[in-house]
C-alpha cells in the first residue's frame, strides 16, 4: 500500500513537471492556454426610429458614451484566451423603436477559463432618447452623458456610475456602490443597493424637493441648501434611496 | 421489575448486537447480579443503580459500533457509530451530528474537486470540442491530472487520519455521558 501511493506520488510529481515545463514551452510559442488575445468586435448600428436603447450582457463591465453622428457605435473589447476568442458575439436587433444590444456568450461547456475580461462600449448619438435601459449580471456600469428621458441602470454585482444631464433615474444593484452626478434633479431619482454606498450629487440646488431614506446600518446624509425633514420647498421630485449596510448621500 | 424481567428486557434491546457480543454482555450483567447478591444488595436495589434496560442498552450498543468503527474504520462503520451516539442524547445532534456532516461535507468537496482535475482531459475536449485547441492544451491536461493525483491521495490519508479524530471524539462522548450519568446517579 504505502508503496503503491510512494509510485502515485511519484507519476503526479513527473506529470506535472511535465505540464509546467510543456506549458511554459508552448507559451513562449504562444500557443499555450495561457496565452491571451485581444478582443475587438465592432459593430455600427443605424439609429433610424430608436427611441430607447437596451444594453445587456452576463459578464464585463458597460461603458455608455456619447457620440458625433447618426450611428450607435458598439465595441465589445477586452481579453481572452485563444480559445475562446470566437465564443463572444454582439446581438444586435431593433424591433419598435427600441435597439437592444446584447453581448452573447457561446454557451457550450466551461469548465476552464483562465482568464476573461470583457468590456462592451456603445456609443449613442446626441440625441434624446425616450429610455436607456443597461442591465448586466456582474460587471459595473457606467453611463457618460447620453440624453434620455428615463435611465434603467440594473446590475446584480457592480458599481453604477452615471455623469448625466438630468431624467428619470431606476439604479438597483446588489453589492456595488452607486454614483449619480447630474446637472439638475428635475425627476424622480430611485436607487436601490444591498451593500453599497448610495451618492446622488447635483450640479445646481433645487428648489423643491423629496426624500425617502432607508438605511439599516448606513448613516444618511444631505447637504442642499434648504433641505429640512426630507423636503426642500414643496413638492418636487421624488428622490428615494435605499441600502441594507451602506450610507446614503445627496450633495451639492 | 425484578431481576429476570430486567435481563428479558436487556435482551430484547441487545439483540441488534451480533450473538456472541449479546452473549458475552448478557453473561456479564447476570454476574453482577449474582455479586451483588451475595454482597447483601436486593434485586431492586441493583436494577435501580443500573438504570432502565433500554438506556443501558442504547449506551452499551453505541460502544459497540464505536469498537467497530475503531477495528475497522469506514464511511458506513464511522457514521452508523455517529448516529449511535447521537441517540444517547438530543445535545449530540449539535456537538456531534452537526460537525460530522460539515466535516464530511468538506472532504467530499475536495474528493468531488480531485476527481474533476482527474478527468480534466474529457473535460477540456469537451469544453474546445476542437482536436486542434485540445492538443494545445496537452501539458495543461497533464499537470492538472498530476495536481488531481495528488490531491486525492492526500485526502485519502487525510480521510484515514479523520475517521481516527470522528471515533476518538465519540469515544470521548461516550465517556463524559457516562461520567454525567454516574454523577446524577450519586
Amino acid at each position: 500500500m504505502k508503496h503503491r501511493s510512494r509510485n502515485v506520488t511519484r507519476l503526479a510529481l513527473l506529470l506535472i513537471a511535465a505540464g509546467v515545463i510543456g506549458n511554459v514551452v508552448m507559451y513562449l510559442l504562444g500557443n499555450s492556454p495561457f496565452n491571451l488575445y485581444e478582443l475587438s468586435v465592432e459593430q455600427p448600428v443605424r439609429m433610424d426610429q430608436t427611441t430607447s436603447v437596451l444594453l445587456q450582457t452576463e459578464i464585463g463591465t458597460i461603458d455608455v458614451v456619447p457620440l458625433q453622428g447618426d450611428e450607435i457605435k458598439a465595441t465589445l473589447g477586452g481579453k481572452t484566451t485563444k480559445a475562446l476568442m470566437k465564443d463572444y458575439k454582439l446581438d444586435i436587433t431593433q424591433d419598435q423603436g427600441q435597439t437592444r444590444i446584447k453581448v452573447v456568450q457561446d454557451n457550450r461547456y466551461r469548465f476552464f477559463d483562465i482568464y476573461t475580461e470583457l468590456k462592451l462600449t456603445v456609443g449613442i448619438p446626441e440625441t434624446r432618447l425616450d429610455q436607456l435601459q443597461v442591465v448586466t449580471d456582474s460587471g459595473k456600469i457606467d453611463v457618460g452623458p447620453v440624453l434620455a428621458k428615463e435611465y434603467r441602470v440594473v446590475s446584480d454585482s457592480g458599481a453604477i456610475k452615471l455623469d448625466i444631464e438630468e431624467g428619470i433615474i431606476h439604479a438597483e444593484t446588489d453589492t456595488g456602490k452607486i454614483t449619480a452626478s447630474i446637472e439638475r434633479i428635475s425627476q424622480d431619482i430611485h436607487a436601490t443597493s444591498d451593500s453599497g454606498d448610495i451618492t446622488i450629487q447635483t450640479a445646481e440646488a433645487p428648489q423643491a424637493l423629496r426624500t425617502q431614506f432607508s438605511a439599516d446600518s448606513g448613516t444618511v446624509q444631505v447637504t442642499l441648501p434648504g433641505y429640512k425633514d426630507g423636503y426642500i420647498g414643496e413638492g418636487g421630485p421624488l428622490v428615494k434611496l435605499i441600502s441594507d449596510t451602506g450610507n446614503l448621500r445627496i450633495e451639492q | 421489575m425484578n431481576k429476570e424481567a430486567y435481563l428479558n428486557e436487556l435482551a430484547r434491546y441487545l439483540k441488534l448486537l451480533p450473538p456472541e457480543e449479546c452473549a458475552e454482555l448478557m453473561g456479564e450483567f447476570r454476574e453482577h447480579f449474582e455479586c451483588a447478591q451475595l454482597s447483601g444488595r436486593s434485586e431492586a436495589e441493583v436494577i435501580s443503580k443500573l438504570g432502565h434496560p433500554r438506556l443501558i442498552a442504547r449506551e452499551l450498543l453505541t460502544q459497540s459500533q464505536i469498537e467497530r468503527a475503531d477495528k475497522s474504520p469506514t464511511l458506513l462503520s464511522v457514521t452508523r457509530a455517529v448516529m449511535a451516539t447521537v441517540s444517547l442524547g438530543l445535545f449530540n445532534l449539535v456537538i456531534v451530528l452537526l460537525p460530522f456532516i460539515t466535516s464530511l461535507t468538506v472532504i467530499a468537496g475536495v474528493f468531488v474537486f480531485a476527481i474533476c482535475l482527474l478527468i480534466s482531459p474529457v473535460l477540456l475536449i469537451l469544453q474546445y470540442q476542437s482536436v486542434a485547441l485540445s492538443i494545445n492544451s496537452i501539458f495543461l491536461m497533464l499537470g492538472l491530472v498530476g495536481v488531481g493525483l495528488l490531491v486525492a491521495l492526500g485526502t485519502l490519508k487525510l480521510t484515514r487520519l479523520y475517521y481516527h479524530l470522528v471515533i476518538r471524539y465519540l469515544k470521548y462522548n461516550l465517556t463524559v455521558i457516562k461520567k454525567d450519568v454516574t454523577s446524577f446517579e450519586a
